[in-house]
């Protein structure tokens, strides 16, 4: 598990530039707790992207959406060990695609 | 000689620092930066080093105000070595920071720290393996039990005057490569000596690093949009990114080499998370630490106040016994134990579990749940849960939680955040509320107190986010495991923040303490109430009461330890009614932060809005102990 989650990044970085017209994405914010996705694109300001790869959330990692909050809170997310909270407006500008 | 302890945010670099500082620590200003760091003087095989704890920092290219003071102080002071202090469970991502630093050019041992951790979750690491491809001394530390941080010091020592040499495993991708030499030469031809390594400036201009780019020539700079322009065509996203992507690679596949995988081990800290942070629970517990500390901090406080307040109470009567009433003399000495008494036995006891207490929910890892937790709540009021971190600083001391307000990128965001962290009762003004109003009218009374202050908080909030609007960014913040804090550590942090209290307000409080009882047996005191009657008046106070109040924008806690004095009696419940001692604390809770704090927020939001915070905080308070007069008698029933 640990092993796909560390080195998938690569992996799937490539498959974005081969294919990046990808069908069907969700935005982070919209997946249930407990399902796995792979970071397809995030449009956010340089700040902001900057921010969350520093913590390892880039295209083509695999997350897993641990929990959210209520009253539009922050989705939290494990991204290959770290748990990140990322506000629901963020999480908005986080194009992702579920793991079936 | 300065050395550095670099890291990524809750690496354990504070428990390194704190083992080898202990009490030596202290916190200052250093020329150029204007962030205060923890530092201590420390010797190293006779040789004496300033070893400095920088503030966390994810990579050297900063995305906050705090992360660019850290830089600041890498790039211009003159570090002799950067002891870099590395997760080893999150390894990959921390390595990142590392290849970052080795640019730098500056003599460097990376401190594998948290080896226990690692292993836990299932990491096995080949330190030596690790040591040759990065070229660098790595040493395998577990800093909350102290392993391995002799040999740290000691490798430091011996590293001292090595630069890293160039590293196989690290080199990047031909083009990007291509890219930082031609960069590189380009800068080593302009004729300007730098002071930093060209081939760091390189790769920070082709990142589009904002305050190097601004400090660039102009030729540079446009050789550096040139480059970039050029990664951005082969690559297909931009410059940036790709060379991040690049850095993470490198950090990636230094990891495969050097550690392997096996099963973790279960983990019931996360079964903790479960509770700690669900969508009811949360708030249950949230709302249950949060009075349970309150509580705990009243017991505790007033258990010791008793038990000290007799002994000095007696140790004052005997100084005195010789001493004529009525002379000079008595007048000094009784005034200088007053102000001994008014710290030792009504602020220390209640000072010190709070600040334990706070320092325990903060190193345990607990505050950036609550972030988690209240940042819906908070986007109603303009804010987000980040701001949360320096809010609830605020309840240890204003001046650190208006520093710590430099982790939000914003500059709207950091200026509500401090205003409302200086609202929020520091431990001096809880000590005001616990001593005061705990101690007379019941801890009930205090909660509310607490509450109310909340209260208002938000309602400030929401008034001031409609001044200033802004669409906020969202909150990004790591949630880091829980960590038991060694002993060791907590008390290092204490002690760093019970020293100002001794050394700069005991001392202020003694010689306030005596400027009073002088003022009062000349009648000078008389004059100062007589200007201040307006204000009293209005609060429905004792007009000799004005003087206190002004002796708590020195420093809150005068306030309390004054007022005993102003009223001659330490039993204020004979004197004042439950509605004075409740409109008392609601306006030293509000008004006009202490000196230290206008200091702080000067350096964080200009003096303008100072100004402007000062004024609404005077106006706030004198409206809240007005209210306060006008309703609680309804209540009171008198």
């Amino acid at each position: 598990m640990l092993w796909t989650t560390l080195l998938s990044g690569k992996r799937s970085a490539q498959k974005e530039i081969e294919n990046p017209a990808e069908p069907s994405f969700s935005t982070l914010d919209q997946i249930r707790p407990g399902r796995e996705v792979i970071v397809m694109r995030i449009i956010a300001g340089q700040s902001a992207t900057r921010q969350l790869a520093q913590l390892g959330i880039r295209p083509g990692v695999t997350l897993t959406v641990q929990r959210t909050a209520p009253l539009g809170g922050p989705v939290l997310v494990d991204c290959a060990g770290i748990m990140v909270a990322i506000g629901r407006g963020m999480a908005r500008r986080v194009g992702v695609q579920i793991i079936e | 000689m300065k050395i550095a302890l670099v890291g990524q945010p809750n690496c354990g670099k504070s428990t390194i620092f704190n083992s080898v500082a202990g009490y030596r620590a202290a916190t200052g200003n250093f020329p150029g930066t204007t962030v205060r760091l923890a530092w201590s003087r420390v010797r190293l095989n006779g040789m004496l080093a300033d070893l400095v704890d920088l503030p966390g920092i994810y990579s050297l290219t900063p995305t906050n105000p705090a992360e660019t003071a850290g830089r600041k102080f890498l790039l211009h002071e003159d570090v002799s070595l950067i002891i870099n202090v590395v997760d080893a469970s999150l390894l990959s991502r921390s390595l990142e920071l590392t290849l970052d630093l080795r640019e730098l050019g500056i003599p460097m041992v990376v401190c594998l720290n948290m080896m226990d951790e690692a292993e836990r979750r299932g990491i096995k690491i080949s330190s030596q393996k690790l040591s040759e491809f990065l070229a660098l001394p790595v040493v395998e530390t577990i800093g909350s039990r102290g392993v391995g941080v002799k040999q740290l010091f000691r490798e430091a020592q011996r590293q001292v005057h090595q630069p890293p040499r160039p590293a196989s495993l690290v080199a990047w991708n031909h083009d990007i490569e291509r890219s930082i030499r031609r960069m590189q030469d380009f800068l080593d031809a302009d004729s300007s000596a730098q002071r930093l390594p060209s081939r760091f400036l390189a790769i920070k201009l082709l990142e589009n690093d904002e305050e190097i780019t601004r400090e660039a020539g102009i030729a540079a700079r446009n050789e550096a949009s040139r480059l970039r322009e050029q990664i951005e065509q082969t690559h297909g996203r931009p410059a940036e990114s790709v060379i991040m992507s690049e850095r993470h690679d490198c950090a990636m596949r230094l990891f495969n080499n050097s550690a392997t995988l096996t099963r973790p081990r279960p983990d019931p800290r996360a079964a903790l998370d479960n509770l700690l942070t669900h969508r009811k629970w949360g708030y249950i517990f949230l709302a249950a630490i949060l009075v349970g500390f309150f509580w705990a901090v009243f017991g505790i406080g007033s258990l010791i106040e008793r038990a000290i307040a007799g002994k000095l109470g007696l140790l004052t009567a005997l100084l005195l016994f010789h001493i004529p009433k009525g002379s000079l003399e008595y007048s000094v000495v009784a005034s200088l134990m007053d102000g001994v008494r008014g710290g030792a036995g009504i602020i220390l006891p209640y000072l010190v579990p709070f600040l334990f207490g706070l320092a325990f929910l903060e190193d345990v890892g607990y505050l950036p749940r609550v972030a988690y937790l209240l940042d819906g709540l908070l986007h109603r009021i303009g804010l987000h849960g980040t701001s949360m971190l320096p809010i609830i600083l605020g309840y240890g001391c204003s001046v650190p939680a208006c520093l710590a307000t430099r982790i939000l990128p914003s500059r709207r965001d950091r200026f509500l955040a401090s205003v409302l962290a200086t609202l929020v009762p520091c431990s001096a003004r809880s000590t005001v509320i616990f001593a005061l109003v705990a101690y007379y009218l019941g801890p009930m009374w205090a909660l509310g107190i607490f509450c109310f202050n909340a209260l208002v908080v938000i309602l400030s909030g929401l008034l001031l986010a409609r001044i200033w609007p802004e669409i906020s960014a969202g909150m990004i913040l790591e949630v880091p495991r829980y960590q038991w804090p060694a002993l060791r550590v907590l008390a290092g942090k204490v002690w760093l923040r019970l020293r100002e209290f001794v050394v700069l307000s005991w001392p202020l409080l003694i010689a306030g303490s005596l400027a009073l009882g002088l003022g009062a047996r000349w009648n000078f005191d008389h004059y100062a109430n007589a200007a201040l009657r307006p204000l009293t008046l209005v609060l429905g106070l004792p007009s000799s009461l004005g003087t206190t109040l002004v002796f708590g924008v020195l420093r809150k806690e005068l306030a309390l330890v004054m007022l005993a004095l102003a009223l001659g009696t330490t039993s204020v419940a004979n004197v004042l009614s439950a509605t004075q001692i409740v409109v008392f604390t609601v306006f030293i809770t509000f008004y006009i932060p202490c000196v230290a704090t206008l200091v702080a927020l000067v350096r964080e939001i200009g003096r303008k809005m100072t100004a402007l915070a000062a004024a609404y905080t005077f106006v706030l308070a004198t409206l809240m102990g007005v209210a306060a007069r006008l309703i609680l008698p309804i209540f009171l029933g008198s």
